[in-house]
């Protein structure tokens, strides 16, 4: 894991590939190293690089999301999870 | 009372880690709500005895996810732990995790260790734990963290006891720091320590990144001040993770599938909708409906106990006073306990079980515009009861954006007051015919609601405009797990709330409408007097009808003669006024609606030759009415929330400026449509 996230803060491409926000109900994904500075807030929330994030539920229009991370649900706008680059999706 | 030293407790936490629990079983009805220093934020403090005739003050500071303050909430709970002021400071600090969430919770936790608190961890929600086959290691986990650990139950007390021995033999963590700056941050957090006078790297680390003079200082260690505040919660969460996978198994699949698939089904726009509106439906009808019986019970009590009073003194100004000025404003004081204390039911159910957080989360893409949230929802619909409980009701709001907002605009909505006025303006001048099959009498009350809803959205969105939110906070929220309310949680809300409307609101209510009772009873040519033969001043004599035959000329553009000024200013007090005050003016007997709109229907304007009261003078008072702020209790309510005289004048001033230039080119426009 420890590898992607490097890997990923060094290629921008890699990262546009998948965003946070695309994740399907029900799919999960790992947490990659954004390029951009994202709110502190959510690292301290538990929503780090390496983490695995699920959505598990999302408002009508699909915004706002609400995601499962470090055991908690975090629900954020589309446009923040817009910013965070994750992991080709699992599961679901 | 020769008390030790008051000890000081806080209790910091993440929010939804059952906080209020542990504090409303800690201090039972011991508490006090106060407010923080320059912030519009409560300040619930309680006291608790902790053993031998050990009395400590615990402080139920708001929840956090970080030290580092992002909110209004965050900003309080640092500066109460880093006060200076020694007779503010906090001797031991609680820290609280949620047994089925550990992880989160021990974040804050770490960082409140690192700032030097004696501490003891409260593990709450045990219960829940034991039925999900949750494993802590408490031992170990208290070898790792180097303070207590002590699991309690706030439904059955149980742990209790070994809390406040814990808490009184609270020592600071040897284990400490938790987190370690690197070494390149080192000259500048010197250089804090330097001006802070000595203290612990942690409390300077805190400081320095959370201080705008002190960002280039930062910076020169090669990190911003955003970027440290990531590394450390990189840092933190590694460390708690590694510890947790020793002393903590937890695996809650199952329980979580469940739980997700009921969340789609609170979300979704067909079946969430349908339960989003039952719930509305069911406050509304509560407010309205419900309320009325202990309401109509306090005015008949009042009433029997103003006659009592009545008979038994003799009549003269003291009696006068007791039975028209002092009990009716003490009345008025009363007859809102119902509905406070039947919203706060309610809103305190709603955040207690989690589907608030579910609220918020479906309404956030359609309340965004107006700069308001989900939490929104609850004023404006119970605006539509009454206007003092729905304020009250933004108390649970964590955005201070929002909230005065919403309590500038929630006095728009149509509020059950307005009513009376609106029944007898609309029966006078809108035909009872059908339109379409509809009544057009019904249709136009209908409009009037709508022009009320859709002025508080669009007031808000313009008001969100007009002064934006600098500090605005993310959206970035925790979705609470469904819970079943804790009954002592919810008691304790409403009463809490109930006593301070009572006290504060109530001590403004009570004097402005004696004020205005001197107002409508003296007057120039009669003031008070001792004799017993003292009979108050009809209202056309008092200062109140000076005042508005005064504001006569300023209302002739509305069309309204003197009758309906004077009307207009008697009914500051509350709209509902207007239909009493008219029904003296024009010697109706008893304030029923039908009778004075009877006496008002023959009134004949004198320059015309036709009916005083057209669709002109109509609309336009209807329009006045539904903008006005004609209610002190609402105003009373606004300066103990907002704790500004300011914010209630201008909003007061505001709304009359809208209510006259509404009520003016309606009436202009009408008159310009049918001309005599």
């Amino acid at each position: 894991m420890n590898l992607n996230t490097q890997q990923a803060s060094r290629c921008p491409t890699y990262l546009s590939l998948v965003k946070l926000s695309e994740l399907g109900v029900g799919q999960k994904a790992l947490i990659l190293q954004a390029n951009v500075e994202l709110p502190v807030k959510l690292f301290e929330m538990g929503c780090l690089p390496g983490e695995e994030v699920e959505l598990v539920f999302a408002a009508p229009f699909r915004d706002p999301l609400c995601f499962r991370v470090q055991g908690t649900l975090v629900s954020m706008r589309q446009e923040l999870a817009d910013l965070i680059p994750i992991t080709e999706p699992y599961g679901g | 009372m020769a008390v030790k030293r008051a000890l000081r407790v806080a209790l910091v936490g993440r929010p939804n880690t059952g906080k209020s629990s542990l504090f409303n079983r800690l201090t039972g009805l011991n508490q006090k709500v106060g407010n923080y220093p320059g912030v519009t934020m409560e300040r619930h403090a309680g006291l608790a005895k902790l053993g031998a005739g050990v009395l400590a003050e615990v402080l139920d500071l708001p929840g956090i996810y970080s030290l580092h303050p992002s909110s209004n909430d965050e900003r309080v709970v640092l500066q109460v732990l880093t006060t200076e002021d020694e007779s503010e400071r906090c001797d031991v600090v609680v820290g609280l995790a949620d047994g089925t969430n550990l992880k989160t919770c021990l974040f804050v936790f770490t960082q409140v260790l690192d700032l030097g608190f004696p501490a003891v961890l409260a593990v709450t929600m045990v219960d829940e734990m034991e039925r999900r086959g949750a494993e802590l290691d408490i031992p170990a986990l208290e070898e790792a963290l180097g303070v207590s650990v002590v699991p309690v139950n706030s439904r059955t007390g149980q742990g209790f006891d070994l809390l406040q021995a814990a808490i009184l033999s609270a020592k600071a963590s040897k284990k400490t720091p938790f987190f370690q700056p690197a070494g390149s941050h080192l000259p500048w957090l010197q250089k804090k320590q330097e001006c802070i006078g000595a203290g612990l790297t942690y409390r300077a680390w805190l400081d320095g990144l959370n201080d705008p003079d002190f960002a280039d200082s930062v910076r020169e260690s090669g990190r911003s001040p955003e970027r440290a505040r990531a590394d450390e919660a990189i840092q933190r969460y590694r460390w708690v993770n590694q510890w947790l996978r020793k002393v903590y198994h937890y695996d809650p699949v199952q329980d979580r599938r469940v739980a997700a698939r009921f969340d789609r089904l609170v979300v979704h726009p067909v079946w969430g909708s349908i339960m989003l509106f039952g719930v509305l439906f069911v406050l509304f009808q509560a407010l309205f409906y419900g309320a009325a019986i202990p309401m109509d019970a306090t005015d008949n009590g009042i009433a029997g106990l103003t006659k009592a009073l009545n008979k038994a003194l003799p009549s003269g100004f003291i009696n006068h006073f007791l039975t028209s000025g002092l009990l009716p404003g003490i009345a008025g004081v009363l007859i809102f306990l119902p509905q406070i204390a039947l919203l706060f039911l309610f809103l305190s159910l709603l955040e207690e079980s989690g589907y608030m957080a579910r609220v918020v989360f479906i309404m956030d893409r359609f309340m965004r515009p107006f700069g308001l949230s989900g939490k929104s929802i609850v004023p404006l619909v119970s605006g539509t009861a009454c206007a003092i409980p729905a304020v009250m009701s933004t108390r649970n709001m964590e955005s201070a954006q929002e909230r005065w907002l919403a309590i500038a605009v929630t006095p728009l909505m149509t509020c059950s007051a307005r009513l009376p006025v609106y029944a007898l303006i609309i029966g006078l001048v809108v035909p009872n015919t059908p339109w379409l099959g509809i009544s057009l009498q019904g249709l136009t009350l209908l409009g009037l609601y709508a022009l009320g809803f859709a002025a508080a959205l669009l007031g808000s969105a313009l008001l969100n405009r007009v002064v934006p939110d600098k500090k605005a906070a993310l959206f970035l929220m925790e979705m609470p797990p469904y819970r079943m309310p804790l009954l002592r949680n919810v008691f304790t809300a409403v009463w809490t709330r109930s006593r301070s409307f009572v006290v504060e609101a109530g001590k403004i209510i009570v004097s402005i409408s004696v004020v205005l009772w001197f107002l409508a009873s003296s007057g120039p040519k009669g003031l008070p007097d001792f004799s017993a033969d003292y009979q108050p001043l009809p209202i056309e004599e008092s200062y109140l009808g000076s005042i508005g035959r005064g504001i006569q000329p300023i209302m002739a553009p509305l069309g309204y003669d003197w009758k309906i000024s004077v009307a207009i200013a008697s009914s500051f007090v509350a709209r509902e006024v207007f239909v009493g005050t008219m029904a003296t003016l024009y010697s109706v007997d008893g304030d029923e609606i039908a009778p004075v709109r009877a006496r008002m229907a023959e009134e004949i304007n004198p320059d015309t030759g036709k009916p005083y009261f057209n669709l002109a003078v109509g609309v336009s008072l209807l329009l006045f009415y539904a903008f006005a702020l004609q209610c002190m209790s609402t105003i009373a309510v606004v300066v103990r929330e907002t704790r500004s005289w300011r914010f209630a004048l201008i909003q007061f001033s505001a709304y009359a400026l809208v209510a006259y230039l509404a009520a003016w080119s309606a009436f202009r426009f009408i008159s310009y449509l049918t001309p005599l």
